[in-house]
């Protein structure tokens, strides 16, 4: 008997031990439930990528009695979850072209321009590799593009037909880029995050990514009269949409939400 | 095989009603996927370059991934199967972590093990040696994510190989080496066959550590998944067809697995 008390003594201990830990994973996670449950239903703003920063600093300054949850991803992924009845209250993409296709099949109500931006070259601050977009075109140069489908990739697309129609540039050096190209990345955000990283040796992403990463990334201006002027829009979503999101879409096309947007580099 | 489950019927009926939710809510979005295209423009899609490029690149890379987690998974499924030793259940860990962890997270690491700037990535540099954004990254990433489907496999063949008859062997003058590629290996070839099959199949899947590591790049590293993602919006058709490719050769994959496991069950060396 006392042989069996001495060895049940640290069991019993551990297996209170046990218990606790239990029970306390249990309550994190019933209170986690309840927390998100208990409050007021949020409403959801899909935004494109290169949104992520100006979005959410909107969402902090918009939100009086609703909360604002964003959903950010590339546009051509929001596009196609939208399309397959994603609930989005509010949804801002980085191109006309996938808006105009929501607004015609009747999923958005009629898009407002929200800001505009153009491209520029990153490359990491410990490497000279890149300081011109000619360099671009140089041997073992490894360059980052987001893939076709994204707007950022379409962009970058334009500007390298720009560079290959350019007198000055021209079509060798189009080639050239086109040859150094490594990865089309999934969305403008990943190009950024694999250039900060030093994996690559540059990349071509919008004016207004480049703030997240800055003392990663040095900045390399592309010309205007190779750049596009990237636009960006807006709109609700139909049928889902309540007062809430028409307020948020008009905070954000206001004096209030531009100003927001031009502290994170975007142009009206 | 006295098995004394098998041959029963009664409990069957309501034990499959209660099975068919799953077995529905798989099924259906992968017919959903299956019957979307029509199949004549299927195969017109799959000729398109794109498609073409994907499907060799991914079974090239998935294939020598294969090879590789076999080579570098025997030793470790042996040695937890057939030793005790100071941090075995560490190992075991270490072993199924990616299973565990997001594919993207571990292509994360990776890149930040192997990439330019990484921990073994800035010796392998000076070296000519870039890992990030080739072939060779593709593979890695396959064979990270891939490898612990073998070893689990193969742990439990071994596991159920009697070591007897490895002891047997021994006695009679084999050394450990041929003992374990005369007894072991052949005794335990249903339980590698599938593993290696399992690790095939989800080689071919892999998505996230790829993008991570070996970026997006048609004909170097854009293999099927990739390509799906990539051709979504642009053309949509062949996203589609590549898509439905996928699931035949995951279905392949996973009935060549079932089908040897079978044929070797109950019959003995």
């Amino acid at each position: 008997m006392i042989a069996d008390g001495r060895q049940a003594g640290p069991d019993r201990r551990t297996r209170r031990a046990r218990h606790i830990v239990w029970l306390a994973a249990s309550c994190l996670f019933v209170a986690a439930v309840a927390g998100e449950a208990c409050a007021a239903r949020p409403i959801t703003v899909a935004g494109a990528a290169s949104l992520t920063d100006a979005f959410e600093e909107l969402g902090r300054h918009a939100s009086g009695q609703t909360r604002v949850e964003f959903s950010f991803a590339g546009s051509q992924t929001l596009r196609t979850q939208l399309e397959h009845g994603a609930g989005f209250d509010v949804i801002a993409l980085a191109d006309s072209t996938p808006m105009n296709a929501l607004a015609r099949a009747k999923l958005i109500d009629a898009p407002q321009e929200l800001a505009r931006s153009r491209m520029v070259l990153v490359a990491p601050v410990r490497t000279r590799a890149v300081r011109s977009i000619a360099d671009l075109g140089r041997p073992g140069v490894r360059v980052l593009l987001a893939v076709s489908a994204a707007p950022a990739g379409r962009y970058a697309d334009r500007v390298l037909a720009n560079i290959g129609a350019d007198r000055a540039l021209g079509e060798n050096l189009r080639r050239a880029i086109e040859a150094n190209v490594v990865s089309r990345e999934a969305d403008v955000r990943a190009v950024l995050a694999k250039v900060a990283l030093g994996e690559a040796d540059a990349g071509i992403v919008y004016a207004t990514d480049v703030e997240g990463a800055k003392g990663r990334v040095r900045v390399v201006e592309i010309p205007d009269r190779l750049n596009v002027d990237a636009t960006y829009w807006i709109a609700t979503v139909r049928g889902n949409a309540g007062p809430e999101a028409a307020a948020f879409v008009r905070f954000a096309l206001g004096p209030e939400g531009r100003a927001i947007l031009a502290r994170h580099g975007f142009r009206h | 095989m006295s098995d004394p489950g098998r041959g029963r019927r009664e409990g069957l009926a309501p034990l499959l009603a209660a099975s068919l939710p799953l077995a529905l809510f798989t099924a259906l979005p992968l017919l959903a996927l299956a019957l979307r295209p029509d199949p004549a423009h299927w195969l017109a899609q799959l000729g398109s370059e794109a498609a073409r490029r994907a499907l060799a690149l991914t079974l090239i890379t998935s294939t020598v991934s294969t090879l590789l987690c076999i080579a570098l998974g025997l030793p470790v499924a042996y040695l937890l199967a057939r030793y005790r030793f100071r941090g075995r259940a560490a190992l075991d860990v270490l072993v199924d972590l990616p299973i565990a962890i997001p594919p993207v997270v571990a292509g994360l690491a990776l890149l930040l093990a192997f990439g330019r700037e990484g921990w073994f990535g800035r010796f392998l540099a000076p070296a000519g040696v870039r890992l990030p954004f080739t072939t060779a990254a593709v593979v890695l990433a396959q064979v990270t994510i891939a490898a612990p489907f073998f070893v689990r496999a193969a742990r439990a063949g071994f596991e159920s190989v009697d070591v007897r008859l490895e002891q047997a062997a021994w006695t009679l003058g084999a050394g450990r080496w041929r003992a374990f590629w005369t007894v072991a290996v052949p005794l335990a070839r249903p339980s590698l066959i599938a593993g290696a099959l399992l690790a095939w199949a989800r080689a071919l899947s892999e998505f996230g550590a790829t993008m991570m590591f070996a970026g997006n790049l048609p004909g170097k590293t854009q293999t099927l998944a990739l390509a799906v993602m990539s051709l979504m919006e642009s053309d949509i058709d062949t996203a589609l067809a590549v898509s439905a490719l996928s699931l035949l050769l995951a279905l392949v994959a996973l009935t060549a697995a079932r089908l040897v496991a079978r044929s070797w069950r109950g019959t003995g060396p």
